[in-house]
């Protein structure tokens, strides 16, 4: 079997060599997405679409003062707004723990009482340490409400003296990327995620095209031999890429990654396994080189928007997120996106797991499949 | 003491229904012998390439048995591979690798000795006369180039049975004869051969026995001479009448012979096909039978019939319509 897996990755890199067709989007989608995605979150802002929650659990007049203040503030920039909703305790605390709430603000009992007495008051956020310019915004955003109140924002005759709340500017979150630095780090995993898909539909395609595909699985070597061989030439086709990704997004964005190399090496490589199957089987639906180069696009691109490319799962309705999970592409992300800015390995089990079954399951699929092609050539 | 040899071949009641419905092998059962060369005819669907797939085990029968050396195919499958060498109708070859690198990848998988794959690709090479184009890639061959590659290939692992599915297909004139001869000489080295042909003078050419099968079934089989006997006769008269207003069977009684077919031509004249065991005693008596008839005779000749017209006898129609 080794000899003929051996056969099977020589032939497939020999191909890709002399056709690197593939090798075009995996340039090109990277880099349009992340001018894209540039253009976005510095011109209309990233957090308005994002809602705070308020939680009011003080009755008294200075704590409906600080929540007035807080639900009527208009931003002169686009970039540190939200749409503050008010909820119940109960209801803003399961919101927050299904995701559907990236931070809300709580006004503890008290709140009034306190700055009547001269003591310090506080204001609580739970926020979602999902990104850092999200987390940052938000408190942006408290910050700006404290200010206003501590001026008497709510009331004519202020004194600014004796302000009766304050901020500590000590927050207990681990340090998260910025926007366009997780926008650079996710633009490197999807120069390897189309490369894979891309350059194995193309492949695949055109072993149909030609016909080509059949001299080699009516040969006696084993249909699992000539599967693997694909996915294993998959890998040094497709981490090619990176010697031009990587250096691109280092100059444009000093973008660098912060976790253990080997560690983000083994997910590329799973990635790379578990997404040539799905290269493969639009390859073998297409059959054609032109629909398989934009097959494998369109899926990637899709995927990668729908698992997090664009923003963290984390912050997307609960409905994405279920669907997010079917996807390889979101486990590759969280792995990448996890280790690339924390020197991590706690935490990589589950998305781990999930590509692993992912590449099972698609290579079986990829078996079924082409067994069916060659019955009915 | 009298040794039996195994057919290379043995066919049995072979029945392949496809989703299970449409029936396209139909209790199909025939052998080939070592080292004959056995031409599988019939027009487009008529079970042809499902029992070529049936015999490489590329489909499960769904009732009866498929033996190649005397081995049960589906339960024998590397090893029948291993000792078939399959020629399809696309060439099935990689553009993007050179013809030795094809050659190369092909022994691979074949389980070709290492140290005799220099040799035989070479062999190989200079049998279809791409020896000086071997580090050249595939996509720049021409049609003729590729099937021969392709030949080759399918002889690389020294298989005993070869399968040649419409071998040449798209050539010129002089490839086809190069093909042709490599056929023959691999019947000379004792290969058994069975190929799929639209083209009839390629069956006549090559074929020891013919089978023609429709709809899953045999119509016939033979040898190319005997099924021309059997189905059309010795010879064929064709003669051509204008405005014939009757039919094959006043015809038949008025001239006492059989008529093979009638066609109206465009111009309204009318080409009528005659089969004949002796066409030079027949021909003059024909021509006087007819304008006794009133059926003027316009022109008239005489030939040998090909397999086409056994193959237009059996099914009505040519096989290329």
């Amino acid at each position: 079997m080794l000899r003929e897996l051996t056969a099977v990755i020589k032939k497939d890199l020999r191909q890709a060599k002399r056709d690197p067709r593939f090798v075009a989007p995996s340039l090109i989608v990277p880099f349009v997405l992340l001018l894209v995605y540039s253009i976005l979150w510095t011109s209309v802002g990233g957090g308005e679409s994002f809602y705070c929650g308020l939680v009011v659990l003080d009755d008294t007049p200075q704590a409906e003062n600080m929540a007035a203040i807080i639900e009527n503030m208009r931003s002169t920039t686009n970039h540190t707004w939200f749409s503050i909703q008010r909820y119940n305790k109960s209801e803003a605390e399961r919101l927050f723990s299904e995701g559907s709430l990236i931070a809300y603000i709580l006004i503890p009992e008290g709140f009034g009482d306190n700055i009547s007495s001269g003591e310090k008051a506080n204001i609580i956020l739970f926020c979602n340490n999902i990104n850092d310019d999200v987390v940052k915004n938000y408190i942006h955003r408290v910050e700006a409400a404290v200010l206003l109140f501590n001026q008497g924002a709510y009331s004519p005759d202020f004194n600014q003296t004796d302000a009766p709340i304050a901020i500590e500017e000590s927050y207990s979150y681990s340090q998260t990327p910025g926007n366009l630095e997780y926008m650079g780090a996710s633009a490197i995993m999807l120069s390897v995620i189309v490369c894979a898909v891309a350059g194995q539909a193309l492949s695949t395609a055109s072993e149909f095209e030609s016909k080509a595909i059949y001299e080699t699985l009516n040969s006696p070597s084993p249909r699992t031999a000539i599967i693997l061989g694909h996915t294993l030439a998959s890998i040094p086709r497709t981490l090619l890429i990176l010697f031009i990704t990587l250096p691109i997004v280092y100059i444009s964005l000093d973008v660098v990654p912060i976790g253990n190399p080997i560690v983000l090496f083994l997910i590329l490589l799973i990635t790379i396994l578990a997404l040539v199957p799905f290269g493969e089987m639009i390859g073998i639906v297409t059959k054609k080189r032109e629909q398989a180069l934009l097959g494998s696009v369109l899926f990637s691109v899709v995927c990668f928007l729908m698992g997090g490319g664009l923003a963290p799962v984390a912050i997307l309705p609960i409905e994405f997120r279920i669907f997010s999970v079917l996807l390889p592409i979101t486990h590759s992300l969280t792995l990448w996106n996890r280790v690339f800015f924390l020197n991590t390995t706690t935490g990589l089990v589950f998305g781990f797991t999930a590509l692993v079954a992912f590449w099972v399951l698609g290579t079986i699929a990829v078996s079924y499949m082409t067994g069916r092609e060659v019955e009915r050539c | 003491m009298v040794i039996v040899l195994p057919f290379m071949v043995e066919i049995r009641d072979l029945t392949f229904v496809y989703d299970g419905q449409v029936k396209a092998v139909d209790n199909l059962s025939f052998n080939i012998e070592q080292g004959e060369i056995l031409g599988l005819l019939g027009p487009n669907g008529a079970g042809k390439s499902t029992t070529v797939k049936l015999l490489m085990g590329v489909l499960k029968p769904t009732s009866g048995s498929v033996k190649v050396a005397g081995l049960e195919v589906s339960e024998n499958l590397a090893e029948i591979r291993r000792r078939i060498g399959f020629m399809p109708q696309e060439t099935a070859l990689y553009h993007e690798l050179t013809a030795q690198e094809t050659l190369e990848y092909h022994a691979e998988l074949y389980g070709v000795p290492k140290n005799e794959i220099d040799e035989r690709i070479s062999r190989m090479l200079k049998l279809a006369g791409l020896t000086d184009r071997k580090d050249d890639l595939v996509r720049t061959f021409s049609g003729g180039m590729k099937r021969r590659l392709a030949l080759v290939r399918s002889i690389l692992h020294d298989s005993d049975l070869l399968i040649f599915d419409e071998m040449s297909l798209g050539v010129d004139v002089q490839s086809r004869n190069l093909i042709w001869n490599r056929v023959r000489d691999m019947k000379r080295e004792g290969r058994t051969i069975l190929f799929c042909t639209n083209y009839m003078d390629e069956a006549e050419a090559l074929a020891d026995r013919l089978i023609i099968i429709d709809h899953g079934r045999i119509i016939t089989e033979g040898t190319p001479r005997e099924l021309k006997q059997q189905h059309v006769g010795e010879y064929l008269i064709e003669v051509m009448v204008d405005d014939f207003e009757h039919d094959e069977f006043w015809l038949s009684q008025e001239i006492g012979l059989d008529v093979d077919s009638l066609v109206v031509g465009m111009t309204g004249s009318t080409l009528i096909t005659v089969k004949s065991d002796d066409g030079p005693k027949d021909l003059p008596r024909l021509i006087t039978a007819m304008s006794n008839a009133g059926v003027p005779v316009k022109q008239v000749s005489m030939r040998e019939p090909s397999l086409d017209d056994v193959f237009l006898s059996l099914t009505g129609s040519r096989l290329r319509d």
